[in-house]
């Protein structure tokens, strides 16, 4: 475990080594990145194995000092942290491998895998960190890498300005992390998690100030992970390339919200607020998305709105002290999420790079390895018995209902119900059918290669279908880890030498009823979309506004224009009218008494500069006057 | 001490500005009771013997006269410094020679310059 | 009297610079006016190079001649940032002037020397007439920088209302150091400081009036709100290079002397006057950044942005007055030096090549014609927005905590709030370059040598600071800044 730093820095000199040579080795660059990512992962292994056996590894030097105070940076292995390596290092490892083949088009293909190096570095530098300070850092620069790589193909207007809504997005749930920080700065003195749980436990914050500490750095997760109500950037960030979208937006990224929670949960279970708080969000969260999910036809989209689901389900588990129903379903998740987003690639690459899932069907029969792999994410993803999210998602059930309440797991129950409904209304409208875009000669305005885009859909190279195929494994066998049977392995190992409280754990009848739930869902997508015996448009036309307002996504985006942006930039406007505005109008003022009083006085006045002037002498007069009555010198 | 003593001070410059108000007011009245007044035609026209001014008062100036103008005031503030250095120098010394060859030195080499950029030329 | 006696050789460098400074200024008009005189811009960087190696290794244990003149850590740390910033703004001039016929190449220089000489000699005053001195020694050398393009109407502009708004600063400054001079018959600030319970308990309002015109007359110079009017103006107007001399160098200076003055003079009543420089610190920071997201213009950007970065620098002042927060703002000018002359020099690139435009628009596609460029660009950017990693970020970080620890929550949360802010207008440049296509017209660009130095100095600056802050942290912390 000493040489876990290694992990971070592999990626980093791949990102190095790209920067100045990339142009060189071109689309050789993938190769410098696979074999950065292949090295961070064996070593990620290792500081597992060396964990699960020992204790939690922790070096830290001293990096700034601060009067008293002095700030340290290092790394740490915990029992969290070496399994968040592992989800880290093999998704960003098969996107590597995913994305040779997927961007060999793209002539800057190095640049590319030069932002994915970067970000394999921030974000195992994150989960490495030793205090939430370096996890700000960190948390920072994922989210920069998220910018560049969403906006990487910037020629689409739409790419660039997703890239800078995700980017500005997220920094608002920022400013409530930081401010979070500092103010737990201000109480603990540290930054360090030890020092806070100790700090926490000890009942060292008081009560009011606990709550508004968590409540702040909650709203840093929220941003992240595209909670409600600031999930509007992550649909949009579907912008980017597929292969990004798997890692940055599925499995990784969006998860170090979850992460947060998880590493500052002693601060969240000290305060009975936060976590109810917390708790709803994630309901309700998991619910919104999932309806929005149910109407969307862009093959990403879908698969975004139900990240943000399963994501307010993990948010839901840790409201309800479900530590590690919430890790775990983090965990499970990433798996089958990338997964999924890999196979729609592998899908849009095979029908010429449209998403839209009206213009495909018919998949089955063209590419087998896709479409069962498929196939089992989205098995997975609905909590089919013995797949990996039936188990996680079947903890964080027993979660919401035991320490929860009955609106909250309804609205679980509910939202399950969902997922598995619009997962397969997206497997059957793809795969199953008849291909629907054969005759389609719409141009494309990626700028990708002309030559094959009108032929038959066909099965991509092992580049592609190889990360699902490991992928797929890992969507069946993940949830084995924690198996109810053999003691709950992962509980023991993660709760170790944390004083979490008791896990709460669901009885048989209820994974009966989670599994009865997912396979209703199957069912009547099934029954829509591929039976046909009940209309497509069956409950769009019952109910047309409902409908129209999910197409809209709740009207979200224009409302947050209209609250939000547009007050900004009119105050900035403001200010900036009142720095020419009031010179403006003092100009009529003047310019009126100079022309009467300039024959007299001389020719050269032209007004406006006096104008400063006249500004700066009665703002300084105000100034004074302000003081002057604030301090009572006139009294 | 308080305010009024410090504005006690400002009585002299009080007494200065009402002196300097009164003095010409007192002269021009009292010349006008004095002198004999005897205004014709011919004795109130502009200058008697000078030429009816045209235009403005305010006209614009060629630029060179005010580098000129410049190039005066520093010479004649060198002048302001080099009486009391010239009346004082038994006591000032070696140092004080030092000082003004300093000053002397910098001015010069401002002469030099406008010299070079041609302010002294007129055209 | 001043005795003839005091130990002259403290101000060696000074001395040494204002010997260069007019050899510099003898040897361009012998040589002939209108020429490209590039030696006269290496001499230059040298003379401000020697005086650098004359302040560390002349008198570093320091001292002080009479009252009026003090050699410091304070005074020595401050007086090389402003000379290697002098000198990075000639080296990445150099080019710019011998592509624009119109300015007279040494007499920039030499009036870029004395600059120097007069921040010099600001830093270094404990008396007010001294300090007046340096200040107008920078001060009408600027006007004159200002516009040094005197065919072009925007500098003359520039020039013009700098001179007039400048002196109506100074006679600001005049007017509040009239009033302690009235009051105490001193201008030696150790004297006023010694003075000062007394004054102001008997003369309250006239101590307050005297304050605040002085700080509203330096305050012009770094710009804060409501005096940062001309700001925008003339940075737009003047020829950038000179824009990057006033966003740094002059404004440094100005802080310098903020600090100096209201140290050794006003800190007694601190209380008094701590919650006007935070107002004005709030004001300053919330209208720098909101009108700068407006602006379309990269010079004008970096005015308003400059405005608020004056802000940031006057939470630590408002915060407390001690060693500790001096620590905090040299270490954020050192960092804001770096990055904001880094900026200006890749502006003043990238503006030259586009036909001399400034818009934002002329940083499109930047990443593909100078990729190094655009990513040197984005790190300034970044770093003067506040990104880990960077010098900014940590010069940040110091004066939140300070602003924590002081009991200053709420300018620390409105400087965080803000500078939140701030990352919408910067990233609408990081946008421009990278996620925009080259305009048709638009060559690869070729980078001089100069501005290539400046930005791989002012670069490896920013970026080392940000990742081993604790270089110039532990140094800075073991100083006694003033004696």
């Amino acid at each position: 475990m000493q040489l876990a730093w290694l992990i971070p820095v592999f990626p980093l000199i791949a990102f190095l080594i790209l920067l100045f040579f990339g142009r060189l080795l071109q689309e050789k660059s993938a190769y410098v990145g696979i074999a950065a990512l292949a090295l961070s992962f064996i070593y990620s292994v290792l500081a597992l194995f060396e964990r699960v056996g020992g204790e939690t590894y922790t070096y830290v030097f001293e990096w700034m000092t601060f009067g008293e105070t002095s700030l340290t940076m290092g790394y740490e292995v915990t029992a969290l942290n070496a399994m968040m390596l592992i989800v880290v290092t093999v998704v960003s490892l098969l996107v590597h491998v995913f994305s040779r083949e997927y961007m060999h088009e793209d002539h800057r293909i190095h640049v590319f895998y030069s932002y994915l190096g970067l970000f394999s570095f921030s974000m195992l530098g994150l989960v490495l960190a030793p205090n939430i300070l370096q996890l700000f850092i960190f948390w920072e620069l994922v989210g920069l890498c998220s910018f560049l790589l969403v906006g990487f193909w910037y020629f689409k207007p739409e790419a660039a300005s997703a890239a800078k809504k995700a980017f500005l997005t997220t920094r608002i749930g920022d400013v409530g992390l930081l401010i979070g920080l500092v103010l737990l700065f201000n109480e603990v003195g540290s930054f360090a998690y030890a020092d806070i749980y100790a700090a926490v436990e000890n009942g060292m914050v008081e009560q009011p100030m606990v709550t508004a500490i968590a409540l702040l750095v909650f709203l840093g997760a929220v941003g992240k992970s595209a909670q409600f109500p600031l999930h509007v950037w992550l649909p949009d960030a579907m912008e980017g390339p597929t292969p990004v979208s798997a890692l940055i937006h599925a499995a990784t990224m969006v998860a170090a919200g979850v992460y947060l929670v998880g590493v500052m949960y002693p601060v969240f279970l000290a305060s009975e607020t936060a976590l109810t708080v917390v708790a709803y969000t994630g309901a309700i969260t998991a619910f919104f998305a999932a309806t929005m999910a149910l109407v969307m036809t862009d093959i990403k989209r879908v698969l975004a709105y139900s990240t943000i689901s399963q994501l307010g389900f993990m948010i839901l588990a840790l409201g309800t002290a479900g530590y590690v129903a919430g890790l775990f379903h983090l965990m499970t998740h990433a798996f089958f999420k990338a997964l999924l987003f890999l196979g729609a690639g592998s899908v849009i690459v095979a029908v010429h790079h449209r998403q839209d899932i009206s213009v495909m069907g018919g998949l089955w029969s063209k590419m087998k390895i896709t479409s069962v792999t498929f196939l089992i994410g989205a098995l997975a993803i609905a909590g089919i018995f013995p797949l990996a999210g039936f188990w996680s998602k079947e903890e964080i059930l027993a979660s919401a209902l035991l320490n929860g309440n009955g609106f909250l797991f309804g609205l679980a129950l509910v939202t399950a119900f969902m997922t598995a409904f619009y997962m397969f209304r997206l497997f059957f409208k793809t795969f199953t059918g008849d291909y629907r875009g054969a005759h389609d000669d719409e141009d494309e305005a990626d700028g990708h290669g002309e030559d094959d885009h009108h032929g038959e859909p066909h099965e991509n190279t092992g580049f592609m279908t190889m990360p699902l195929v490991v992928l797929a494994v890992l969507a069946v066998t993940a949830g084995f880890v924690n198996l109810p049977f053999i003691g709950y392995p992962l509980e023991g190992f993660l709760t170790a030498g944390l004083n979490l409280g008791d896990q709460p754990h669901g009885e048989l009848w209820l994974a009966f009823l989670s599994l009865a739930v997912a396979a209703g869902g199957i069912l009547l997508a099934w029954a829509m979309y591929y039976k046909g015996s009940i209309s497509e448009d069956f409950f769009a036309a019952k109910a047309p506004a409902v409908h129209k307002l999910l197409l809209n996504k709740y009207y979200l985006d224009e409302l947050y224009t209209a609250v939000f942006v547009k007050p900004t930039v009119a105050v900035g406007r403001f200010f900036w009218e009142m720095d020419k505005g009031i010179v403006d109008g003092m100009v009529n003022l003047i310019g009126r008494f100079t022309s009467t009083s300039g024959r007299t006085f001389g020719k050269t006045h032209n007004g406006q500069l006096q104008t400063y002037g006249v500004v700066s002498v009665l703002g300084g007069i105000v100034v004074i006057a302000i003081a002057f009555v604030l301090r009572g010198y006139f009294g | 001490m308080g305010l009024s003593a410090y504005y006690d001070n400002y009585i002299i410059v009080l007494i200065f500005l009402i002196l300097g108000i009164l003095l010409p007011v007192v002269a021009l009245t009292f010349g006008r009771f004095v002198r004999p007044k005897n205004p014709y035609a011919e004795k109130v026209t502009t200058y008697e013997s000078g030429i009816q001014p045209k235009g403005d008062a305010q006209v614009r100036y060629h630029v060179a006269y005010y580098l000129v103008a410049l190039e005066f005031i520093i010479f004649d503030v060198e002048t302001v410094f080099l009486f009391p250095w010239a009346v004082a120098l038994d006591q000032l010394g070696w140092y004080g020679l030092n000082i003004m060859l300093i000053f002397l030195t910098i001015l010069v080499l401002g002469l030099a310059y406008s010299w070079k950029k041609r302010v002294l030329e007129w055209n | 009297m001043l005795a003839f006696e005091a130990t002259w050789s403290l101000m060696t460098p000074e001395i040494v610079l204002g010997a260069l400074a007019m050899l510099v200024f003898t040897i361009d008009f012998m040589t002939g006016i209108h020429e490209k005189k590039p030696f006269i811009g290496r001499l230059s960087i040298f003379s401000l190079l020697v005086t650098a190696v004359l302040v560390l290794v002349m008198n570093p244990q320091g001292g002080q001649i009479g009252d009026t003149f003090l050699v410091d850590p304070f005074a020595m740390v401050f007086k090389l940032i402003i000379l290697v910033g002098v000198a990075l703004v000639i080296m990445m001039s150099m080019n710019y002037l011998d592509r624009n016929e119109d300015i007279y190449q040494g007499e920039y220089y030499s009036i870029l020397l004395f600059t120097a000489l007069g921040a010099m000699i600001m830093v270094s005053s404990a008396d007010l007439i001294t300090l007046f001195i340096g200040l107008e020694i920078v001060s009408i050398s600027s006007y004159a920088l200002a516009g040094f393009k005197k065919h072009n109407i925007d500098s003359t502009e520039a020039s013009i209302k700098y001179i007039v708004l400048g002196g109506t600063a100074s006679a600001f400054i005049l007017f509040g150091m009239s009033y302690l001079y009235g009051l105490t018959g001193t201008t030696s600030l150790y004297e006023i400081g010694a003075a000062m319970p007394e004054l102001f308990a008997d003369y309250t309002v006239m101590i307050m009036i005297s304050l605040l015109f002085m700080l509203g007359g330096f305050g012009f110079k770094v710009s804060m709100v409501p005096f940062h009017m001309w700001a925008p103006d003339v940075y737009y107007g003047a020829p950038t290079p000179v824009t990057a001399f006033l966003a740094t160098v002059s404004k440094l200076a100005a802080f310098g002397i903020i600090i100096r003055v209201f140290t050794l003079g006003f800190e007694s009543i601190y209380a008094e006057w701590a919650f006007i420089v935070a107002t004005i610190a709030a004001i300053t920071m919330i209208v720098g950044n909101f009108i700068a997201l407006t602006q379309q213009d990269v010079k004008r950007l970096m005015a308003y942005s400059g405005i608020a970065q004056a802000g940031y620098i006057l939470v630590p002042i408002a915060t407390v007055l001690n060693n500790f927060s001096i620590t905090v703002i040299i270490f954020y000018s050192v960092a804001y030096i770096m990055m904001t002359l880094g900026a200006f020099s890749i502006i003043t690139l990238v503006s030259e090549q586009s036909g001399r435009k400034t818009g934002m628009d002329t940083f499109a596609g930047l990443y593909q014609r100078s990729p190094y460029m655009a990513v040197a660009m984005a790190i300034f950017l970044l770093s003067l927005a506040g990104l880990p990693f960077t010098a900014g970020f940590i010069g940040k970080a110091n004066i939140f905590l300070l602003a924590i620890n002081g009991n200053m929550l709420w300018l620390a949360i409105i400087m965080i709030v803000t500078s939140i802010i701030s990352f919408y207008y910067y990233f609408g440049v990081i946008k421009q370059m990278f996620m925009a296509e080259p305009k048709p017209n638009a060559e690869e660009i070729k980078v001089p040598g100069g501005i290539q130095a400046v930005v791989t100095v002012t670069l490896a600056g920013t970026v080392l600071l940000g990742i081993l802050p604790n270089l110039l942290l532990d140094l800075f912390t073991g100083f006694n800044w003033m004696i």
